[in-house]
């Protein structure tokens, strides 16, 4: 009687809210999946099924391959920056919990994260402009030449990973932070009596009992780098002002195939193979987790 | 106010049957005790009565009426859990005006009920305060507060005083005990704690393993456990088991085949036995007495009494001995007790063996 | 979490005062941490101040912070030229839109999934879980469709689409509920004749107030920064969200930096604000992703 009630009940709560989700995500998700193995060019009225022929077309058009390397750079450009920084950053501020400034600190750290994405990259566009831009004139303050930062394809990559990083970072922090603040800290007091200074205790501690933060947050940095998208847009338009041209990414060649040049099937197994690349970033956690867990 | 009667209940999750066919008899006005170790099923037979949980098999009926069937709410009980479950941001006065303000009862009855419980429970002054800013004890109270004012049939109680600290648990036991004597409610009360058990019942339910041992008043109890399990459950320290012999012929009960420890047993067949003997119930005696010899290994003299642990083989005995003794350890005494405080069980079926003397 | 109740590593031994060392060592340590966090929030303060700078101003070496001549001619010019404040519109009301489904969806769902045992809704999580993984980006062309099929492309209901629901927020009360709502406070109710839905309303939801306030935080502000879905479902001009509307505003080669900036000052300071504001609402929700079970 209770349990039946009960029953009655979650299963009449969770209805709605169960049929949103299958209408916005389930079935896109499944339509994803299906048209990847189609063809269909939006004009067309059939779809014929070509089995896995757009992702054999794929590994041989020069603009995906253009688009999956300059994303993979970023990605790993962004960890590789973001990571190391946000472990001393948050080990600097944890050290200074105390301090009257921590809840500054913490802020402005933060709020890059925060910002809409837009705005954010229109001030670095701004900052990267060869002719106006701060950063080529400190450059050339210290008497190295100013660069063209966003009309070069290597350097316009690196500006992206900087923008990126500046974003990341706080978010990262922030995990960090929580996982310091969730460390041991009797640990600390032993080490300090067995005579380590903090910097030791900074990496023979912290740095080693961390590890699982760092694993979690490396794989959030890397998908949402996989994902990058607004800040290419703004920041790296070709010669011709087109926007987001000049640094192809996965996700601009995913829309521009499905909206510009209508071959939608096509579009959705580029969304598989970024699909893909989650997944084995997020099963390369869980297997590490669990490796770590049953040494 | 109303009896309630279990008969037969049986609960299972899947494949685990934690209740195992389970009748209690719980007579008007009587404080009903369950006791028995973790995962007993005490608990879970509770909560069929407060009906929490579906009875697979059997009945549950209060005050004759059968209730497997019925909401909690129409029970006509009241329920007091162990972490009191008191609605974090309500007032003491909302939380228990909360189930009468739920039945639509007139709102001078909530106010009457609610000052009259509080002016029980002393909690006239904290009727304004949040859980949060109260005591263990005084959030005790409030739980208790919120049964009282239902003015239920039945009174629930499961471990009510384990979150307590050991002096507060004594003091809300005698306060809990004076207040059934004035409200005559039939209760239920589920703990571990047999001496919880044995200071509030008027009945104590034995459970293990889904099934009950023994019910009884708790000197009852005390004084003929029906099984080992019951008699070193019940009494603290807990009652010593010691392997023995029956000799059928003279009726003594031999250790080893050489110490005896009681003489002129009748009615028991041969064979081994289980001797149980309380702490309490050892003494020193001399040589020539039936009893056994043990190695002192530890003594506690705690003024009014001395606790020694002994050897006897690789068993150890507990006794409780009221004066004080000049052995050290390593010395050897004799412990015997009085034949009528020496229990038998069957070595087997660990059930007590009804002895004539 | 408050810093007040965690001990910092550092000066944990009492009555021993610090060395003069130990002292030095902070203070380095605080110029560091300051002088990063200026630099973190620099290119936001420069771009806000470039937007009341005038054109000679603006190219001056090194730039100012404070503008000499403050002026309010960028703002002017760029209200004249878009529609900047109905884009700003559109993104409140989007924003608060998505925010409200997903803090009930969440709410509702997370509490089930927390509290009734049954098969059936174990098998549900597991599906939530599973699809949680799978970002935006890949699944929100087939949406497009939906979309278009539903004629509402170019208006708020189409960027609605996108954000009803919330895999992180399902999870985030989920999370919250299993760890500070004991279910013996639901029995209790339950016996003292509370309904479900008046258990779900008086009882959970009044103890959830924290972590929905977080959740309400996060996923409006995870709507007004959204950026990939409305470009594809947003065409025309009127109907862009501001995010939308600023990234191809800024594409023009006509436009100039003092309007650029204007334009985008126009979103930052508000959204800096509130954060500012709210701060606390947010480290707790994003903390709480890191928090996996």
């Amino acid at each position: 009687m209770l349990r039946t009630k009960k029953w009655r009940f979650a299963i009449l709560a969770i209805l709605p809210t169960l049929a949103i989700f299958a209408w916005v995500r389930m079935f896109p998700i499944w339509e994803t999946l299906r048209l990847s193995l189609h063809r269909w060019d939006i004009l067309s009225r059939d779809k014929p099924f070509i089995g896995l022929e757009n992702f054999r077309e794929l590994f041989q058009d020069q603009l995906f391959l253009n688009a999956l390397v300059n994303t993979t750079i970023i990605a790993f450009g962004v960890l590789f920056v973001t990571i190391p920084a946000a472990l001393v950053i948050a080990a600097l501020i944890y050290h200074r919990t105390r301090s009257r400034f921590a809840g500054f600190y913490e802020t402005t750290v933060f709020i890059p994260h925060i910002v809409s994405l837009v705005p954010a990259a229109m001030a670095w566009k701004w900052i990267f402009d060869a002719n106006l831009g701060p950063l080529n004139a400190v450059l050339e303050f210290f008497g190295i030449p100013g660069q063209a930062w966003l009309f070069d394809p290597v350097l316009s990559v690196i500006c992206i990973i900087i923008l990126c990083s500046w974003q990341a970072l706080g978010y990262a922090v922030l995990i960090y932070l929580v996982g310091f603040k969730n460390l041991p800290h009797t640990l600390f007091e032993a080490a300090k009596l067995d005579g380590a200074s903090g910097i030791q205790r900074f990496f023979f501690i912290s740095v080693p009992l961390l590890r699982p933060i760092t694993l979690y947050v490396s794989v959030v940095t890397l998908i949402s780098g996989f994902n990058v998208y607004a800040q290419a847009f703004v920041l790296a338009s070709d010669s011709q002002g087109a926007p987001g041209r000049l640094v192809r990414v996965l996700v601009l060649d995913m829309l521009e195939n499905a909206f510009r040049n209508y071959r939608v099937g096509y579009a959705a197994s580029e969304a598989v193979i970024l699909l893909c690349i989650v997944l084995v970033l997020t099963l390369v956690q869980f297997g590490l987790l669990r490796e770590k867990w049953n040494r | 106010m109303a009896d309630v009667q279990i008969r037969d209940v049986h609960k299972a999750y899947g494949e685990v049957e934690t209740i195992k066919g389970v009748s209690v008899d719980a007579p008007d006005g009587q404080f009903v005790v369950l006791v028995g170790p973790s995962g007993c099923g005490k608990s879970t037979l509770l909560r069929m009565i407060a009906g929490l949980e579906e009875i697979d098999r059997g009945t549950i009926s209060i005050g004759g009426r059968v209730i497997n069937q019925v909401e909690p709410k129409n029970r006509d009980i009241a329920m007091v859990f162990q972490n009191y479950a008191l609605y974090p941001h309500m007032t003491v006065a909302v939380n228990m005006a909360f189930s009468l303000r739920l039945a639509r009862t007139p709102k001078a009855e909530i106010a009457r009920r609610v000052a009259e419980a509080a002016r029980i429970l002393g909690l006239t002054e904290y009727l304004e305060r949040y859980p949060k800013q109260l005591s263990g004890g005084q959030r005790q109270r409030v739980a208790m507060g919120r049964a009282i004012v239902r003015n239920p049939q039945v009174y629930l109680f499961d471990e009510p005083l384990s979150n307590l600290d050991a002096k507060l648990r004594v003091q809300m036991r005698a306060e809990l005990k004076d207040i059934h004597a004035r409200l005559k409610t039939t209760t239920l009360y589920v703990t571990h704690d047999q001496i919880e058990a044995m200071t509030m019942a008027n009945t104590i339910v034995v459970m293990r393993d889904g099934i009950i041992e023994q019910a009884g008043a708790p000197l009852e109890l005390y004084d003929h456990p029906a099984n080992t399990f019951v008699g070193s459950f019940i009494g603290s320290p807990a009652m010593n088991l010691i392997e023995g012999h029956c000799d059928g012929q003279n009726g003594a009960i031999k250790l080893d085949g050489e110490a005896v420890l009681r003489h002129g047993v009748h009615g028991v067949p041969a064979g081994p036995v289980i001797c149980g003997i309380r702490p309490e119930h050892l003494a020193i005696v001399d040589a020539e007495s039936d009893g056994i010899d043990v190695v002192v290994t530890t003594l506690e003299p705690t003024g009014s009494d001395t606790l020694v642990q002994a050897r006897l083989g690789d068993q150890i005995i507990a006794a409780q001995l009221r004066e004080r003794i000049t052995a050290q350890p390593g010395d050897t005494i004799r412990l015997g007790s009085a034949p009528e405080n020496t229990h038998l069980f069957d070595a087997k079926s660990e059930r007590r063996i009804a002895a004539s003397d | 979490m408050s810093d007040a109740d965690q001990k910092p590593a550092a000066e944990t031994v009492p009555g021993l005062g610090m060395t003069a060392r130990a002292r030095l060592t902070n203070l380095t340590i605080d110029i560091v941490l300051f002088v990063f966090g200026i630099l973190m929030v620099l290119p936001l303060v420069l771009l806000v101040a470039n937007a009341f700078k005038t054109p000679q101003e603006m190219v001056a070496w090194p730039p100012t912070i404070i503008p000499a001549d403050p002026t309010l001619d960028n703002f002017r010019s760029v209200l004249g030229e878009t529609p900047l404040l109905r884009w700003i519109w559109t993104s409140l009301r989007f924003a608060f839109l998505s925010m409200v489904a997903i803090v009930i969806t969440s709410s509702i769902v997370g509490y089930v999934l927390a509290k009734f045992q049954f098969r059936t809704l174990e098998v549900i999580f597991i599906l939530i879980l599973a699809t949680a993984i799978v970002p935006f980006e890949v699944y929100m062309i087939p949406l497009y469709f939906q979309a278009q099929s539903l004629g509402i492309l170019n208006s708020i209901w189409g960027l609605l689409l996108g954000y009803l629901v919330m895999s992180f927020g399902i999870f985030l009360i989920r999370q919250n509920v299993k760890h500070s709502i004991p279910d013996e406070l639901l029995e209790a109710a339950r016996i003292d004749g509370a309904g479900e839905l008046w258990i779900f309303a008086r009882i959970v939801l009044p103890l959830l107030r924290g972590p929905l306030g977080a959740l309400a935080v996060l996923s409006f502000f995870q709507a007004w920064t959204a950026f990939a879905w409305p470009i594809i479902v947003t065409t025309s001009r009127d109907a862009y969200t501001i995010e939308v509307g600023l990234a191809l505003f800024q594409t023009g080669f006509t436009v100039d930096l003092g309007r650029l900036s204007a334009a985008a000052a126009a979103v930052l300071v508000p959204s800096v604000t509130i954060f500012v504001i709210l701060r606390r609402n947010f480290v707790q929700g994003i903390a709480s992703t890191g928090v996996k079970e």
